[in-house]
């Protein structure tokens, strides 16, 4: 079992796409910035202001992605150490690239075994930030390993590395 | 170890020593002969701190083109080299010398972003600010 701090989320959340409808117009968008410069990713806001979606951003579409449960974690240091085993070396390797700057660390697991590991980190440029995502394997083995930035209209760029 | 493993592990190491100019060598190999090379070092890789110091001065001087340097970051950072390979990838084991591994992560991490359409640039004050952090005067 993986060693975890924070809460474990509910599992099967509905991904959206970015740009997707539902990621933009009423009073939330994708990927804004409140005043604080707090990040506003994970709550997506309906356009809709009947009903409230939430969903977990990973930037991926939906068909890929099947929802397992999603550890986060409350710093840099919690995310290094909250996993076991190869995916936990693998872990702790790619949070280490987390600046003091850096928050939103979670890990959601994939089926076999493996999972999602992920972490934002607002850019120098106000009102921008840049997901940080790499998924393994139950070994560590790196299955996927990319960057999105995101600004105050939505998501920009993705660079794959793997 | 043939040869070619042996040639390959000096370029490995001179690459986590921060000498760029074996950046070729480890980026036109394939994956798995990184790792054979990485295996008859015989030690586990480490980034010392100059070894940051030195790519970020190379960027500075003018001596590493920005490219390289994050090149350099890329691989550091992840354990293989960046989009060449597709499939499931055992990343080399590559850790940051104990002391300093907050400054050399901040450092490779910034480094990493070069290129990107959001701060994609590091500056000669940033880069100056970079040596700071990493203990350099």
């Amino acid at each position: 079992m993986p060693r975890h701090s924070g809460n474990t989320a509910a599992t099967g959340r509905k991904q959206k796409r970015p740009g997707s409808r539902e990621d933009h117009g009423g009073t939330g968008r994708f990927g804004w910035l409140d005043g604080t410069g707090r990040r506003r990713l994970r709550a997506c806001e309906r356009v809709s202001a009947q009903s409230w979606e939430s969903c977990w951003y990973s930037g991926d579409d939906p068909q890929t992605v099947t929802g397992g449960a999603v550890l986060n974690f409350g710093s840099r240091a919690a995310a290094r150490e909250g996993l076991s085993g190869e995916a936990g070396t693998a872990a702790n390797c790619f949070f280490r690239g987390a600046t003091s700057k850096s928050q939103d660390f979670q890990a959601q697991e994939l089926p076999g075994g493996g999972y999602r590991l992920q972490f934002f980190s607002p850019a120098n440029n106000p009102g921008y930030g840049k997901l940080y995502v790499q998924e393994i394997d139950r070994t560590g083995n790196v299955l996927r390993r990319y960057k999105d930035t995101i600004g105050p209209d939505g998501f920009i760029e993705r660079k794959m590395v793997q | 170890m043939s040869v070619a493993i042996a040639d390959l592990a000096t370029s490995l190491d001179r690459l986590i020593r921060g000498d760029l100019g074996s950046l070729g060598a480890i980026v036109s190999a394939e994956h798995t002969e990184v790792l054979r090379a990485a295996e008859a070092l015989g030690t586990p890789l480490m980034i010392p701190r100059t070894a940051a110091i030195s790519v970020v001065r190379g960027l500075i001087d003018g001596a590493y083109a920005p490219e390289m340097a994050q090149a350099w970051a890329s691989f550091v950072g992840a354990g293989f080299v960046a989009n060449r390979f597709t499939g499931p990838i055992r990343p080399v084991a590559i850790d940051f010398e104990e002391a300093f591994e907050d400054t050399i992560s901040a450092a490779v991490s910034r480094l990493d972003e070069i290129g990107d359409l959001v701060d994609g640039e590091v500056t000669t004050d940033e880069a100056l600010k970079l040596l700071q952090l990493l203990g350099e005067p």
